[in-house]
């Protein structure tokens, strides 16, 4: 999916950074180095320390938890995400809860969302609010204790938390918006 | 808060068992508490800070919003229509008002 696919490419960056020092050969991948061996994830500290106080030590694996969030956001005031877990969402195999991070916001968390069996499809969508360029974080705790997690990186343009509001231009983004059989 | 008018989506007929999808958008500023005017006085926090979504009494979902969402919160989900009823949502603002919604569906 997109997610992965922008894992697996050289950022720009690494390719900048490559010939401005004039090296000449392999251009490693610009992976970041949050995966271990065993394919748990290393999450910011912050992250950590917030999950640590809500539902407790443990390891947060990639796999089965995907995120979608556009590549660039144009403006941080509204940024569309995607979560989603291939799960049965049967009694015994469910999603229980899934969190958003943004830990360069001035809060960290973004929301979470509770769910059952009921559910039927461990799918949400919703729209963030991002104060700079960063990573993205996604956890899913499962019914059965299993932990699922996943990074997406953003550019943002224009960050929104912390800045001078102004109102004439928020409201024209806003107006701008639409959502299909909402409106 | 004035004006604030809950925009829902939910399909009116179903078959049993089907997977619905259910949109839900609601106006609201979400002031986050960490912007400022153009005076330079910071905008004190104002969000909606919980939603949850009941089929026939039985909650079916339920968010805790952070400042971190946009404004006008867009939430989409997904539920299992499992018999005919009504949907019931509900948002929960810092300033201790409730705004409700509700849509019924058919289900064959």
């Amino acid at each position: 999916m997109q997610a992965e696919n922008r894992f697996l490419n050289p950022s720009r960056r690494t390719l900048l950074v490559s010939a401005g020092l004039g090296v000449v050969g392999v251009i490693t991948a610009g992976t970041p180095k949050i995966a271990r061996a065993d394919g748990a994830i290393t999450l910011p500290k912050r992250v950590a320390d917030i999950l640590e106080q809500n539902v407790g030590k443990g390891e947060y694996f990639f796999g089965a938890l995907w995120m979608e969030l556009p590549i660039i956001a144009e403006s941080g005031l509204s940024v569309p995400v995607t979560l989603r877990v291939e799960a049965e969402m049967t009694e015994a195999d469910h999603v229980r809860r899934m969190m958003v991070f943004a830990p360069e916001n001035p809060e960290a968390t973004i929301a979470d969302y509770i769910m059952g069996p009921r559910a039927g499809k461990a799918e949400i969508s919703t729209r963030l609010r991002m104060a700079k360029t960063q990573t993205i974080y996604a956890v899913a705790l499962m019914a059965n204790g299993q932990r699922w997690a996943t990074s997406v990186p953003l550019q943002v343009t224009y960050g929104a938390c912390v800045d001078e509001v102004d109102n004439f231009h928020a409201a024209e983004f806003l107006k701008r918006q639409r959502v299909r059989g909402l409106d | 808060m004035a004006n604030v008018e809950p925009r829902i989506a939910v399909p009116e007929t179903a078959s049993k068992g089907d997977i619905i999808e259910i949109r839900t958008l609601i106006n609201h500023v979400m002031n986050n508490g960490y912007n400022y005017d153009r005076e330079g006085v910071v905008i004190p926090r104002w969000i909606i800070n919980t939603f949850f979504v009941t089929y026939n009494g039985v909650e079916v979902f339920r968010s805790n919003l952070q400042p971190g969402t946009a404004e006008n919160p867009y939430l989409s989900f997904f539920t299992r229509a499992t018999e005919s009823g009504t949907l019931e949502f509900t948002w929960l603002d810092d300033d201790g008002s409730v705004y409700k919604g509700s849509r019924s569906i058919a289900v064959t």
